[in-house]
């Protein structure tokens, strides 16, 4: 039996994925044995309850994963719920501690392409996310320009991009337009954020490497990106050598074995018989024009319990975080969760120094917040508008949080503009950040038009 | 009927729906653009995210409804109930909320650009950040003007809105942009302005007693004939400024820019105008009975058969100004 708080802690996580619609239909589906007709009646079921009956008619991680692939096969468009099928395993593992087939034992191997002992941790908590957070530890700054230059200079600095971008947005992307408006420093510093450790980047390199048709050239890019990185993460892997290891079975990369039968496998064989349509699950190089169909989700990679451990260890290092430094619940929330924070005890700002845009923001009066503010609502939808700049100066909102309504509710649009501002130096950064943020977010049409929205009415007030 | 065959209607072209009745309908971002919902029973309904442009709501029930995020450009809500809705950053754009009921909603970053919220009642609700941009609050006919008393409009745009005889007594406009908005006749006592953009406003016969208006921008606002009996409007900006026949008395101030501006026939007895700018400001006629003049600037101004031989002008620069008795006064 599954104890109520750890279900709790499981239906949290999956409400804030972004594809929790599909998780709460294939939950729906495993359940029953039938995909919802008319998905209103899915409110009537609510996510934690249909977990719950998870587990207690699937006594065993195999079993529930064999439920699954049956719910899949009978799924009206089964590729679209992949995702949602790897996510919901990986989050609903926890609730399966005392069983080893929820370890990374044989049949885990099968399941390659996603990785159930990688931790439910597509949003850290702001908390969590602050202690890897490169941007708030007390070593000198993280040299993300060095590896940036280093790898734009490489002869596969094209193909560099489009794997970092995918790592980091979850799609894959040929349109070099796209892909032009994303900085590698930028890209670089998601990525690192995304990954607490060097196991972890590998995992989410391998993720996308996997699922690509030129696997060899990227396996190469992959490795290359690897030991550029090494150099950011030495310090925090030094600090914490007197913990104890994270279990390496949980913490390496499951082998690639790919089986022709397993509708999670992201390999390259496609799946037949069992009645599912073959899936392309795969992503396509830019020579190969096919377009990708896979959709990959962004996490924050680490095994359960290494990521436990390490957000101990890193949450209680005094040399990580000063003793007389406020607890992180007691930060203001421009410190939680933002790659392009700089604490303002190291900004130019603190030394009296704003820089320009800085500078602009603070001078920035009503009537031009007033102008802004019409500028934003006419071309978007201002409640969208709203969560995206949360969303990219703290951590993707959640529909289904009411901590994050309430949190929205005491900052208006304006506030989250003129702090937008202050924080983002360089447009070109700014821009990056919304139309990465915008990919995270349902729907993300409507996101990446706010993106543009904002972007467009910000460029004025950069240089 | 219920969220469901409504949708199902709508979707084989059937736009009538007009006094339906669906309690907690669960329409989160549904699609039902165009239709006639005009008098139904929609109490406590999820519409976040809901495109709902041109939707008829006349006289519908949506109290307690949920409207974040949702479109409502060019709806119709005439006398619509949408007391304690929540309406967190919708869109009404062009909506015709004349008399709609809007007690306690939640209007937080709404955009209302051009909404006609003419005898609408927004007591209590919230408006803070909102879009009210070439908005119509005026009173019309006999009947009672928009009330927006008790309601928070911090930060609110409403720039250009026509706010004639609106209540607006006690309400939060601090920092709000009211410039060249018309707030004649209007209600304002005990409304707190700080900060806030009057620029050419129009507040002829309002009545501003007790508001406080600090740091405000009144830069060639029209306050003529207004009330302003013990408001606090220290270091405001009232440039070229009209307070011909305004009613200053007890009024605080300190430190305002008052260059140019018009206070012919003012009362401004027991106010204090400390450290006041009013260099070629026309006060004739004023009464300016125990008022504090001191330290303030009155080159060139002009004072004819004003009030002056109880007013406190210590310190006072008076150099050019042409003096109650038609003389200039000399250093």
């Amino acid at each position: 039996m599954v104890p109520s708080w750890l279900l709790d802690e499981v239906a949290q996580q999956l409400e804030s994925q972004a594809e929790r619609r599909q998780i709460h239909q294939l939950a729906f589906a495993a359940n029953q044995n039938r995909w919802p007709e008319d998905l209103n009646l899915l409110d009537l079921y609510r996510l934690r309850d249909l977990v719950q009956d998870l587990t207690r008619s699937y006594s065993s991680f195999e079993e529930l994963k064999q439920a699954l692939r049956r719910a899949l096969s009978q799924a009206p468009e089964s590729k679209a719920f992949i995702p949602a099928g790897r996510t919901l395993l990986k989050i609903t593992r926890q609730a399966y501690q005392g069983d080893s087939s929820a370890a990374a034992l044989p049949s885990e191997a099968s399941l390659d392409g996603f990785n159930p002992s990688e931790p439910a941790a597509q949003r850290l908590s702001p908390f969590e996310t602050r202690s890897i957070d490169a941007d708030s530890n007390p070593f000198p700054p993280l040299p993300y320009d060095e590896i940036s230059a280093t790898l734009e200079q490489s002869p596969s600095a094209t193909r560099i991009k489009k794997l970092l971008y995918a790592v980091c947005s979850g799609e894959w992307s040929n349109d070099p337009v796209m892909l032009g408006r994303f900085r590698f420093t930028n890209l670089l510093k998601q990525l690192h954020k995304m990954s607490a450790n060097e196991e972890a980047l590998h995992s989410a390199l391998r993720n996308v490497v996997v699922t690509l048709n030129r696997q060899m050239e990227y396996e190469l890019v992959a490795q290359l990106i690897q030991r550029e990185c090494h150099q950011l993460y030495t310090p925090l892997e030094q600090l914490s050598t007197s913990q104890p290891a994270p279990d390496p079975e949980l913490q390496s990369p499951t082998q690639a074995v790919y089986s022709t039968e397993d509708p999670f496998s992201t390999g390259p064989e496609r799946i037949s018989g069992s009645g599912v349509d073959p899936i392309p699950l795969g992503f396509y190089d830019d020579d190969d024009t096919p377009e990708p169909t896979g959709v990959l989700i962004p996490m924050g990679i680490d095994g359960d319990q290494g990521n436990r451990l390490q957000r101990e260890n890193l949450t209680t290092s005094p040399s990580q975080q000063p003793l007389d430094a406020p607890p992180a619940s007691e930060r203001a929330p421009e410190q939680w969760d933002n790659p392009d924070y700089t604490d303002s005890s190291q900004t130019d700002s603190a030394q009296g120094n704003p820089n320009p845009v800085e500078q602009q923001a603070q001078s920035l009066d009503w009537q031009g917040l007033a102008e802004l503010r019409v500028e934003l609502m006419r071309y978007a939808n201002p409640l969208r508008v709203k969560i995206l700049l949360f969303s990219t100066l703290y951590y993707p909102f959640d529909l289904n949080s009411s901590g994050d309504w309430s949190k929205l509710q005491t900052e208006t649009l304006g506030d989250l503009t003129l702090r937008l501002m202050e924080q983002f130096t360089s447009h070109d950064s700014l821009d990056e950040q919304l139309q990465l943020m915008a990919c995270q977010l349902m729907p993300s049409d409507e996101y990446g038009n706010a993106a543009g929205a904002i972007a467009r009415a910000l460029r004025p007030f950069y240089p | 009927m219920d969220s469901k065959q409504l949708l199902q209607q709508y979707a084989t072209g059937k736009t009538n729906f007009q006094s339906i009745r669906i309690r907690s309908a669960d329409l989160l971002e549904a699609d039902l653009i165009g239709v006639n919902l005009a008098k139904a029973e929609l109490s406590s309904g999820n519409f976040m995210m809901a495109y709902l442009t041109r939707v008829d709501f006349s006289e519908a029930n949506l109290s307690n409804s949920r409207f974040s995020g949702a479109n409502l450009n060019q709806s119709k809500l005439v006398s619509a109930r949408l007391n304690n809705a929540d309406l967190h950053g919708s869109s009404l754009q062009g909506a015709d909320l004349r008399s709609a009921q809007l007690t306690l909603a939640n209007l937080l970053d709404a955009n209302l650009m051009d909404c006609d919220l003419r005898n609408a009642n927004l007591s209590g609700a919230n408006l803070s950040g909102a879009c009210l941009r070439g908005a119509n609050l005026r009173e019309e006919g006999s009947n009672r003007s928009s009330n927006l008393r008790g309601a928070n409009l911090h930060q609110t745009d409403l720039r250009g809105a026509n706010l004639s005889g609106a209540d607006l007594a006690r309400v939060d406009l601090s920092q709000a942009d009211l410039a060249d908005a018309t707030l004649r006749g209007a209600d304002l006592r005990g409304a707190n302005l700080r900060g806030s953009n009057l620029t050419g406003a129009i507040l002829s016969e309002a009545d501003l007693s007790e508001a406080i208006l600090d740091n405000a921008s009144l830069v060639n606002a029209r306050l003529d004939r207004a009330k302003l009996i013990g408001a606090q409007a220290n270091n405001s900006d009232f440039t070229s400024v009209t307070l011909a026949d305004a009613n200053l008395k007890h009024g605080s101030f300190i430190g305002a820019v008052m260059v140019d501006a018009k206070l012919a026939r003012c009362d401004a007895s027991r106010a204090d105008l400390t450290g006041v700018n009013l260099q070629r400001g026309i006060l004739s006629e004023g009464y300016f009975a125990r008022t504090n003049l001191s330290q303030t600037n009155l080159t060139e101004a002009i004072l004819i058969r004003a009030e002056i031989s109880s007013a406190n002008l210590n310190g006072a620069d008076l150099a050019g100004a042409t003096m109650p008795d038609g003389s200039t006064y000399r250093r």
